[in-house]
């Protein structure tokens, strides 16, 4: 277990912003612990990458393209007069305020700082951090319907298990991905993208942390336990052409199809 | 980097445009189009999407120029308004701190075909695209644009602590996912 603080100190000094005090303590934590060295070493790595990653220029033809369309435009000027603080002032008390506004705006902010002490209470916002997102957005859950077909998933080192079950419901169809791992993996659901159309991604917990999606797959980074619900709009009879796959270091580790269509 | 955060400069065109000089506008224009055009394609990945982003910055800029507050810098105004705009971008298309889409985005390659330099520039990329948008702009910002936290700090309206942990968590995170694709160790 390398200290957060040591961690800081890498990023630090692989930014080459650690003072030289903060270089001397990391430098002797490093000689004492090797696991931390190697993490040093692949955050380096990634440092140096990242900045010799080059990125494309744009096309010729863009900066024109931008000064076509800024000189279509009318003469920018200074901006209008700004209401000063006196004016702001008359504004507020001005004779025209009429009194119900006035007791409108007290009762306004009355009900903003009640709302503020309300929040504020020990317990509130852990008590919303409860509600699964599935339960805030009334979507289709697994309660509510039987499940259409099945991928259980268990790699042969046994670093991952899980299965992905398919619901579905009028055109309707939810892939619910749980999955339990030892080692950051990553997972890619594949459907045919003629006939599902992807809604919506619903996280479960924060094992999964990470997604893209491109069309006709869905992928995500997992470690630990927890899961997330893809949501289509499509037949269900195109459940049988969905594949969920696992990669761990690049390298394929489990690939299934649904066990049973109905 | 020294040449866009030279802030003097800048102040000076701005003044001379509102003065009626429009063509210190197409010098703004020259100097800033490329490294907010690398920003906004990390953020969105999408040539097409990164120009127009990057065209409807500058007429914001323009129709806007006669609020610029000279006290403070142009180049962090800008960049804010792009950081702005590629966000609201990605929101628009649904691509959601949950959930990024993206037709650029591809399946996992081989470690062989992460062999050569484009495509590891593509894996990161698509690495990069997998990260949530708040720890994203870090990144883009600090790598691809070179900025300290400082100027991040700025730019993104918020303290230079919280810059650091977001950056820290997103290289972690970029690291993982680099890992499990065999990317990198």
């Amino acid at each position: 277990m390398i200290e957060p603080a040591m961690i800081e100190l890498m990023n630090l000094a692989a930014d080459g912003t650690a003072t030289s005090g903060e270089r001397r303590r990391l430098d002797e934590y490093l000689s004492a612990h090797p696991e931390a060295r190697s993490y040093y070493e692949a955050l380096t790595r990634l440092v140096n990458r990242l900045e010799a990653d080059p990125i494309p220029d744009p096309p010729a033809g863009f900066e024109s393209r931008i000064l076509d369309a800024i000189h279509r435009l009318p003469v920018p000027g200074p901006a209008p007069h700004e209401a000063t603080p006196s004016s702001w002032r008359r504004g507020f008390f001005a004779p025209r305020l009429r009194p119900w506004s006035t007791f409108g705006l007290g009762l306004a902010t009355g009900l903003f700082i009640l709302a503020i002490v309300q929040y504020s209470r020990p317990g509130f916002w852990d008590a919303a951090r409860d509600i699964s997102p599935s339960d805030v957005s009334g979507s289709m859950t697994g309660r509510l319907v039987e499940p259409i077909s099945t991928i259980p998933v268990e790699t042969a080192q046994g670093t991952v298990s899980g299965s992905a079950v398919i619901y579905g419901r009028g055109t309707d169809i939810m892939v619910d991905v749980k999955l339990q791992s030892t080692i950051p993996v990553e997972w890619t659901v594949s459907f045919d993208p003629d006939a599902w159309s992807l809604d919506r991604v619903e996280r479960h917990g924060t094992a999964t942390s990470a997604f893209a999606a491109s069309r006709g797959s869905v992928q995500g980074l997992h470690t630990g336990e927890g899961g997330v619900t893809l949501v289509f709009h499509g037949a269900a009879s195109a459940a049988k052409a969905v594949v969920l796959k696992v990669l761990q270091g690049g390298e394929p580790v489990f690939e299934g199809t649904p066990s049973s269509t109905q | 980097m020294s040449q866009v955060k030279d802030q003097n400069a800048d102040a000076v065109l701005v003044r001379q445009c509102l003065a009626g000089d429009t063509r210190a506008f197409d010098a703004l224009v020259r100097k800033y189009h490329k490294p907010l055009y690398h920003l906004a394609l990390r953020m969105v990945r999408d040539r097409d999407d990164a120009m127009d982003i990057v065209q409807g910055v500058f007429v914001k800029v323009y129709q806007k120029l006669g609020s610029f507050d000279d006290r403070h810098e142009f180049f962090s105004w800008i960049y804010r308004i792009t950081i702005n705009e590629s966000i609201n971008f990605a929101n628009r298309a649904k691509r959601s701190e949950e959930y990024q889409s993206g037709e650029t985005a591809v399946l996992p390659a081989s470690q062989e075909a992460a062999r050569s330099a484009a495509d590891l520039s593509e894996q990161i990329g698509n690495a990069i695209a997998m990260l949530k948008l708040d720890y994203r702009m870090v990144i883009v910002l600090k790598h691809y644009n070179d900025f300290s936290y400082q100027e991040m700090a700025d730019m993104l309206g918020i303290p230079e602590k919280t810059v650091k942990s977001r950056l820290f968590s997103a290289r972690q995170q970029l690291k993982e996912i680099l890992t499990a694709r065999g990317v990198t160790q």
